[in-house]
């Protein structure tokens, strides 16, 4: 057994409530009756049926620009994170498949995973100079949703990749080739084999892709048009103008669906390992 | 592993063609894996590639199965050139050193793999299927999922998913290394008695030279790359080619010699050989047991000796003796002691002269 010092387990003790506590503020405002200041005046859900009911809501435009957004957000990572998931798959398939020689494994498992520490901000600028030199080809590299789209996949590919990498490690190449031996054409054995052992990753990936569409917004902000806002910047455009609990309603919203986002895809990749 | 049924289905069972390996060489990168390699396995043998680790064993085989392409050489089956026919269509089946079970399936399903990816018939499926799982025995675990089995079980799993597509030739990479020691040898008469039921052409892959001599027919011992020699497991045993495969298969005294007339000049003295040697200068074996404790010198091939170490065996004893670190293997009874002088004779007949 060993013991902890107490001294240790108090340091933990507030270093988590340093990391919640913020957060429980803004729920706590968030079910409170005063709308200014910082004074309790009771318990309602009224900021939150507010940002479901425009007329119930004190300020009827900031309601209907919230729900504009929340649609724009769906979208967004619905779309993104459908296009990263299949490109992440083939991308980490790829990867950990082909017979690379060792050196160009470990270049290429760092290109993969250079994406994932580089600053959003970085990543955020380099897409909107892309963006304008790619605008004189196409439309659709204009600032808004399609761009905004396309950002998003940029960073959740790589996320996407790794998880399923990770599980195509511990699957292990020899089921390919027994899976060859008998007889499967490279269609069989992914229909048959590779997508169900795969499942639990490819979903784990995608979850992890989508809690990331939805929380971002540094791409986000470089990349939205006039009428493609999301909810991070709904937020982030409220705190300038002062925050409304109506915000901290919505911030709360977006907490709990990411919490739980997280929490199932641990679930999957830990059930599946 | 018992059998029960003597054949999947005798009709399908009818002689099938030769395997030729023709000048195969396997390069990867800088290494040379397979330095040219030919072996001609027949029809209905059990054929082993012994060798140690890193000698390509495993490359050849993977070769045959069609993992891997030959950097030169050909595969014949039944003298039709397959080198080049993906692992896919290959009447060749494999059972793999991890046994490679699909985790996602039942027992029933792994088995079942290769003729529902070639669309057999479900009727057919069901029946090939429950055929040889009676044959392995394995019919109880249908319903059950590999992370389920134990070791033993797997193994027979991996036989049937295999076999259940009536190969021409099964391949199997080291099938008993997951094994213990017991069951393993258990697993080997089975193994024999199945290939010999069935009549298909098995090659097996392994380090363990036991096992090699237990189950096969023939055995060709790998090194580096290279087939140092091809014959029946008696063969290799009783008349090894060189000091490494005299070594390999089994204990050996290796004695260097040279050509005297007709015979040998060691340092245990002159010996008579069975065939003058081809060199001048070389080696001599003699399997522990060939050599023969005698009571007092008389004839060739005799000379006094002191034990210097002995381990009981149970079954007999061995004996390292002085001068020359000579191994005996004797009868447990009566028990030798070190530092005992004893006179020992190595017959003629038993001296095998090696090429190098």
């Amino acid at each position: 057994m060993s013991r902890l010092h107490p001294a240790v387990g108090i340091t933990a003790v507030l270093t988590l409530a340093f990391l919640y506590l913020p957060m429980l503020a803004v729920a706590v405002f968030s079910v409170n009756e005063t709308r200014y200041g910082m004074s309790w005046g009771g318990f309602t859900w009224k900021w939150y049926q507010s940002l479901f009911n425009p007329a119930l809501s004190p300020d009827p435009k900031l309601t209907e620009t919230i729900q504009a957004a929340f649609v724009t957000t769906m979208v967004l990572a619905v779309v993104s994170t459908l296009v990263a998931t299949v490109l992440g798959t083939l991308l980490a398939i790829a990867l950990e498949r082909y017979p690379w020689t060792r050196r160009a494994r470990a270049f290429l498992d760092n290109l993969l995973y250079l994406p994932v520490v580089t600053p959003d901000i970085i990543l955020a600028a380099a897409l909107v100079v892309a963006f304008s030199v790619l605008r004189q080809a196409s439309s659709l590299f204009e600032l808004g949703l399609p761009a905004m789209i396309i950002g998003h996949v940029t960073f959740q590919i790589a996320f996407v990749a790794l998880v399923v990498q990770s599980r195509l490690k511990s699957l292990g190449a020899d089921l390919d080739e027994a899976a060859r031996d008998l007889y499967a054409s490279y269609g069989y054995f992914v229909r048959r084999v590779l997508l169900p052992l795969l499942a639990p990753g490819i979903v784990a990936g995608a979850m992890l892709a989508f809690t990331l569409s939805l929380d971002d917004f540094v791409i986000s902000f470089f990349t939205a048009g006039p009428d493609s806002q999301t909810l991070p910047l709904i937020i982030y455009g409220s705190v300038r103008r002062g925050v409304t609990p109506q915000i901290h309603a919505l911030s709360t919203l977006i907490f709990l669906a990411t919490v739980i986002l997280v929490l199932l895809s641990e679930r999957l990749t830990r059930r599946s390992a | 592993m018992a059998v029960t049924r003597p054949s999947v289905n005798p009709q399908a069972r009818a002689a099938t063609g030769t395997l030729a390996v023709e000048d195969v060489v396997k390069r990867f990168g800088e290494v040379t894996a397979l330095g040219g390699v030919s072996l001609e396995i027949k029809a209905g043998e059990f054929f082993t590639l012994l060798g140690p680790s890193g000698c390509g064993k495993t490359t050849l085989l993977r070769i045959i199965a069609g993992f891997e392409l030959p950097s030169a050489g050909c595969v014949r089956l039944g003298g039709a050139d397959i080198t080049g026919m993906p692992a896919n269509q290959r009447p060749v089946n494999t059972v793999f050193q991890s046994y490679a079970l699909f985790p996602h399936l039942s027992v029933f399903e792994n088995v079942a793999f290769g003729l529902r990816s070639r669309r057999v018939p479900q009727a057919e499926v069901q029946k090939r299927v429950e055929m040889v799982m009676g044959m392995l025995q394995i019919e109880r675990f249908m319903a059950r999922y590999p992370h389920q089995l134990s070791g033993g079980q797997k193994q027979r799993v991996a036989m049937a998913r295999a076999l259940v597509n009536e190969p021409q030739v099964l391949l199997l990479d080291e099938p008993m290394s997951a094994l213990d020691a017991k069951l393993r040898a258990e697993v080997q008469v089975g193994l024999r008695r199945l290939q010999r039921s069935l009549g298909t052409t098995f090659i097996l892959v392994t380090h363990d030279q036991d096992e090699a001599m237990t189950v096969s027919d023939r055995i060709a011992v790998m090194r580096e790359g290279q087939v140092i020699q091809v014959g029946t497991p008696e063969e290799v045993y009783a008349r090894p080619r060189t000091c490494f495969v005299a070594e390999f298969l089994g204990a050996a005294n290796l004695i260097p010699a040279r050509r005297e007339g007709g015979g040998a000049e060691t340092p245990l003295g002159p010996l008579e050989l069975p065939a003058p040697p081809r060199w001048e200068q070389g080696n001599l074996a003699i399997r522990p047991e060939r050599v023969e404790l005698v009571p007092d010198p008389r004839g060739h091939n005799c000379l006094r000796a002191r034990v210097r170490d002995v381990v009981y065996r149970g079954s007999h004893q061995e004996a390292w003796l002085e001068p020359g670190g000579l191994r005996v293997r004797a009868a447990a009874h009566p028990a030798l002691r070190p530092g005992q002088e004893v006179v020992v004779h190595l017959p003629k007949e038993a001296l095998v002269v090696l090429d190098d």
